[in-house]
């Protein structure tokens, strides 16, 4: 009877806590599981502008919160301060949400933070420019892309970094393009949705970038025709999970550039925008055949045959969906970045190792491009490397030169180096699965040759 | 009243106590996490004393406490029957008897120092291990299991393999460069032949033709180019070596497996960046891990198994699946096995030209065609077994004191056995763990052992500032306890520093260790890394004639004209003490163009036989070059007056430096040793 009442207690403590504990959890993490979107009015935004990603300032936007359930009906505002809203992103801890926000009709688009369990509203950036899609760093950094006019009237987008209270903004990339919907891989590189936009406008791809704004590469550009490409989020498996013109895409993270698989076909709709639930589930913006908006859906992996979760209003289209969730703190990369210094090296270990095969000469110069033409150029060595110190934060090109002044390939796409940093070429536009061969380059003997 | 008073003299002065001693403890601690902070090279360190200064202790009553006995299991051999497996621990000195579908120790065998490698004979009856540390072979009898007989073999056996008769046994002696050829009938050592730097893995290939034993180190090359790590190619029937087969770029070669028809030798390579700016590390700009092959006709290629984002660190043990299809990689970094279909690799060595097999060797991309599973183990996987009919491979999992039982059927690991280590995970374990896991590295590119496998070096002199300037040559990280400062520039104070904030921004190039990853990893190297003992002297423990000239060289005070010698250039000065270092930094004339210091830190001297190249930036091939190239003007001791015959002998006198620890036992071995 006695050992009863023991055990008896004991459950009810074990009950009475986790009852203590599940309403803790609830309180901290009220919208926990919850899906978090932009609602886009039908009336401001046309399907053409959504569908090239040309919505970022549109009227009328709010960003939207509601129960994970089939047929959901209580659908909250979170953002009924605000003349328009959008770019939603949940923090590694899910306690507050960044987003993109006009506080008035005509203001400055700004970043704002939101703490999600009592909607308090900071302000995180205060630009003279456009700020939009926000994106949380691992050291509690914000990064966003921001409207800048640059040389020759151009007007696009560049990546910028701040602290969550607005403090210590800098720029970290420096090219003309169009640098939006940043999202982060796990490795702690941020993954940028980059289009050329001059001289001529490029294909969107996407750049792997450290959140100093060094060591930008290609990661994966966009198939042949493709003109648009959404934010792009990692999975637990190492997924790398978007929308291509349309197509909901995944892509291996180990290997990018040749792992691309379509989910789904053009039957099951078309696509605006994707987030991974889990190794097995994607929420994504869908329009089905029989809407004239996009709604939100949950698809199973590989295959798109479950609807486990789906609604759409005729009235809005359901967008840029995420789920208020844990997520793992990607890495925090170290920098080597020194504002002090003001220029950074390239160093190429071939400029003749190239997919881009010639029959005509070898290269005997390296011609770097700025905005405005040729800054400089240099010899090659005689096994094809060069080292060159160029002016940090400032868009270059290369071109390779033959003996007789022939330009052989090139030019290529824009760069820039970090002041202090360092970066490295296999060779000319070349197979970027190739690791370099284990040589001295020649041109490391030397200097490098100061192209400013 | 009075009571009354003094009890509040009494609160009184407990108040002011405690204010005090809150006071002084504020001081106390503030000073601590600085000093903290700072050794730990700039990453905010808590001041928790413990974390410095006990557990990288080897001795003591805390240190006893806070650390266990662990196997620390490394190689293992399945019985022909398959239903027992025989496992080598490093660290308990055993060969453990293992019924793999009962998850039980049958038997625990003691056997020598340090037992590497396990060698099963075809009729099941005996078994072979090697004892690393104790230069021996030991011939065990599976029925009674009991030691029967010890064959003395070179120095630092380690892999071993059966010819095809069963009637002779190749060892590869690591430290010595050699390979003891014994007769296992008359259970002696009948011949030993050279080999290359730093022999490890070897096998018979299938026909009876021929024994492949490859190399961990390189061999020595001109200073900056590439390193060529060596197979020595025995002819089994004549027992003499065939050919030496270099693999360019290429080192770490720790185990080879023939196909079951021979047409393909595999072996585990790591192919290092070294002569490549470190500019960075993504793309595969530091290292690379895969495998090498050696066709039937000779034919060699390497084959890369990582992937452009993604890196499958420090291959160690490859084996072959009987039905010659598939082939298995223990990444003992990466705590994977990979799968590896070898019909993929047949024909795409078969098609390939000259110029795609240079460029194999180089693609990241290339893997994604023949690795076709990825399976994960525990920490540290390193021998693996496949027993006699093929359908399980054995991973031991070095770290864990377990083996995980793959199922190559299904793929996947169905069964984790458990060599009954003990169940505690102590801080300096953890330090093994990230020591030997790439976690901590971008893209797990690398691990601390890639660069300083059996923690000691890799031999190799890396670009590590990027810049084509300032080129260091890999340090040893044996018995480092007391020897600071660190690295060649001795800008470290202490290990801590070495591993801490610039160590994550030049060398790993991604998040910095936390404090507890760095205690723990401290902790490790500092406890746990020892030089193997040192046996370059005579059997009864007392140096040669030879050595005995040049020790009186080392420790000379007058030039062989008879002038004094300033104390600055006596070999003494610099290098005293059990270390054979004073600690200090010396300019010795050793700057070279590319060099922005002058002074260097002079390095401790124990097994420095086994550390070449040398100098700071590895310009001297071997330990002569010190002084018959890089010494013009007497700067780093005062030498050029000697012989060559007595340069022979101070030579030789260094190779016999060893760990002061051993000295005596070292002794009692050697003399029982010269009594067999």
């Amino acid at each position: 009877m006695k050992r009863n009442i023991t055990y008896g207690a004991l459950i009810g403590f074990m009950v009475v806590d986790l009852i203590i504990f599940t309403a803790g959890c609830i309180k901290k993490y009220p919208h926990n599981g919850k899906v978090v979107f932009t609602k886009v009015p039908v009336k401001t935004v046309s399907d053409e502008q959504l569908k090239s990603n040309d919505f970022k300032y549109a009227s009328g936007m709010s960003i939207a919160i509601v129960e994970m359930t089939k047929n959901p009906e209580d659908i909250e505002i979170l953002t009924k301060a605000f003349a328009s809203a959008r770019a939603p992103e949940i923090s590694y801890d899910r306690k507050s949400m960044i987003f993109s926000g006009q506080k008035e009709a005509g203001d400055i688009w700004q970043i704002w933070q939101m703490v999600l369990n009592n909607n308090e509203l900071k302000q995180v950036t205060h630009s003279d420019h456009n700020c939009t899609d926000p994106v949380w760093l691992p050291d509690g950094r914000v990064a966003y892309s921001k409207q800048i006019e640059g040389d020759k009237g151009l007007r696009y987008h560049a990546l910028f970094s701040c602290y969550s209270d607005g403090s210590d903004e800098q720029q970290i990339t420096f090219q003309p393009h169009e640098d939006v919907n940043a999202g982060m891989l796990n490795d702690g590189r941020l993954l940028v949705n980059s289009k050329q936009v001059y001289p001529e406008v490029g294909a969107p791809k996407y750049l792997a970038i450290h959140p100093d704004g060094t060591k930008a590469e290609l990661f994966y550009p966009a198939i042949v025709g493709a003109k648009s490409m959404s934010k792009a989020w990692e999975s637990v498996n190492r997924k790398l999970v978007f929308v291509e013109s349309g197509q909901l895409i995944t892509i291996d993270f180990n290997r990018p550039l040749h792992s691309r698989k379509l989910i789904g076909n053009a039957g099951q709709g078309e696509f605006l925008s994707a987030f991974p639930v889990n190794n097995q589930h994607i929420l994504v913006s869908v329009k089905k055949p029989t809407e004239r908006t996009f709604g939100l859906q949950i698809v199973d992996l590989p295959e798109i045959n479950k609807n486990n979760f789906y609604f759409n209003d005729a009235s809005y289209h359901a967008v840029e969906p995420v789920i208020v969730m844990q997520r793992p703190v990607p890495k925090k990369l170290p920098s080597t970045v020194n504002l002090d210094k003001n220029s950074g090296t390239f160093v190429s270990m071939d400029a003749d190792r190239s997919d881009i095969k010639i029959a005509h000469g070898v290269t005997s110069k390296i011609q770097v491009l700025g905005l405005d033409g040729i800054i400089g150029e240099t010899a090659v060595e005689k096994d094809g490397s060069f080292y060159l110190e160029v002016g940090a934060d400032q868009p270059v090109r290369f071109q390779t030169i033959s003996a007789e002044g022939e330009v052989l390939r090139g030019p290529s796409s824009w760069m820039w180096v970090r002041p202090n940093e360092q970066r490295g070429c296999v060779g000319c536009h070349e197979d970027r699965e190739m690791a370099p061969e284990n040589t001295v380059p020649l041109a490391i003997n030397n200097l490098p040759v100061s192209i400013k | 009243m009075a009571i009354k008073k003094m009890n509040k003299k009494l609160i009184y002065g407990f108040i002011v106590f405690a204010i005090i001693l809150a006071v002084v403890f504020s001081a106390l601690h503030k000073w601590g996490v600085k000093h903290a902070t700072f050794m730990a090279g700039g990453v905010p360190h808590p001041a928790n004393c413990i974390s410095c200064h006990v557990y990288p202790q080897r001795d003591g009553i805390l240190a006893n406490f806070l650390n266990n006995e662990y196997l620390t299991p490394i190689n293992a051999a399945v019985n022909p029957e398959g239903s027992k497996l025989y496992v080598t621990t490093q660290d308990a000195d055993l060969l453990l008897v293992v019924d793999p579908f009962n998850n039980k120790v049958e038997t625990k065998i003691k056997v020598g120092r340090r037992p590497h490698s396990v060698v099963i004979s075809e009729d099941g009856k005996s078994a072979y291990v090697s004892n690393q540390w104790e230069n021996t072979v030991f011939i065990i009898n599976l029925d009674t299991e009991l030691v029967t007989d010890t064959v003395n073999t070179g120095g630092g056996p380690s892999g071993m393999d059966l010819s095809v008769d069963g009637k002779i046994l190749y060892v590869a002696n690591t430290y010595t460069n050699d390979i003891s050829v014994i007769d296992v009938v008359q259970k002696q050592e009948i011949k030993r032949l050279h080999s290359g730097n730093y022999p490890k893995g070897i096998a018979a290939s299938p026909k009876g033709d021929y024994v492949f034993v490859s190399s961990q180190r390189t061999l020595p090359v001109k200073f900056r180019t590439e390193p060529q790590t060596e197979v020595t190619i025995i002819n089994a029937h004549t027992n003499r070596v065939d050919k030496r087969r270099n693999f360019i770029s290429a080192h770490i070669m720790e185990n080879v497996a023939f196909t079951p028809d021979g047409d393909l030798a595999i072996i585990t390579l790591v192919r290092p960046k070294n002569l490549v700016p470190s500019a960075q590390i993504e793309r595969g700009w530091m290292i690379n891990h895969g495998i090498g092959i050696i066709q039937e006709d000779g034919k060699m290629a390497q084959l890369l198994l990582d992937e452009p984002n993604a890196f499958y660190a420090d291959p160690y043990d490859v084996v072959v699946n009987p039905n010659g299809k598939y082939a298995y990689v223990s990444h003992s970094a990466a705590d994977v096995v990979s799968v590896i279909d070898l019909d993929i690799i047949r024909s795409l060595l078969a098609n390939a030209s000259e110029e795609d097999i240079k460029n194999y060797a180089n693609n990241l991309g290339l893997s994604s065609q023949y690795v076709i599973k990825r399976i994960k183990t525990g920490s540290n996987p390193k021998g693996l077994a496949i027993s006699p009919d093929g359908k399980f491979v054995y991973a031991v999992e070095r770290m864990t004191d377990h083996i995980a039982m793959i199922d190559t059927e299904t793929l996947e690991v169905v069964n984790d056995l458990d060599l009954g280590g003990p169940g505690r995970i102590t801080v300096t374990r953890k330090g093994g763990q990230f020591f030997n896991n790439a976690g901590h590295t971008f893209h797990e590119q690398y691990s601390c052992y890639t660069c300083h496998p059996d923690s000691h070096e890799d031999g190799l002199t890396y670009d590590l500032t990027g810049t084509g300037r300032n080129f260091a040559n890999v340090q040893t990280l044996r018995d480092l306890y007391g020897t600071a400062p660190y690295k060649w520039n001795g800008k470290n104070v202490s290990v801590y520093m070495q591993c801490g904030m610039r160590f994550s921004k030049f060398v790993t190039r991604t998040e910095s260790f936390s404090p507890d990853e760095l205690d723990a990893l401290v902790a490790y190297i500092l406890r746990e890394l020892k030089h193997p003992p040192n046996f370059h002297d005579l059997p009864n423990g007392k140096l040669t004639e030879s050595q005995k000239r040049g020790k009186a060289i080392y420790e000379r005070t007058m030039t062989t004209d008879g002038r004094e010698i300033p104390v600055k250039d006596r070999c003494i000065t610099c290098h005293n003490g059990p270390s054979y270092s004073n600690f200090k930094m010396a300019d010795v004339g050793t700057k070279k163009d590319y060099d922005d210091e002058i002074m260097f830190d002079s390095p401790n001297l124990n097994n420095v036989y086994e550390s070449a190249p040398y100098l700071h930036d590895g310009s001297a091939a071997t330990l002569e070059e010190i002084w018959t190239r890089y010494n013009p003007d007497d700067r780093h001791g005062y030498a050029n007056d000697m012989t060559k015959d007595q340069l022979n002998d101070l030579v030789e006198y260094l190779k016999s430096l060893g760990a002061e620890y051993y000295q005596e036992d070292n002794l009692e071995y050697k003399v029982n040793k010269s009594q067999l």
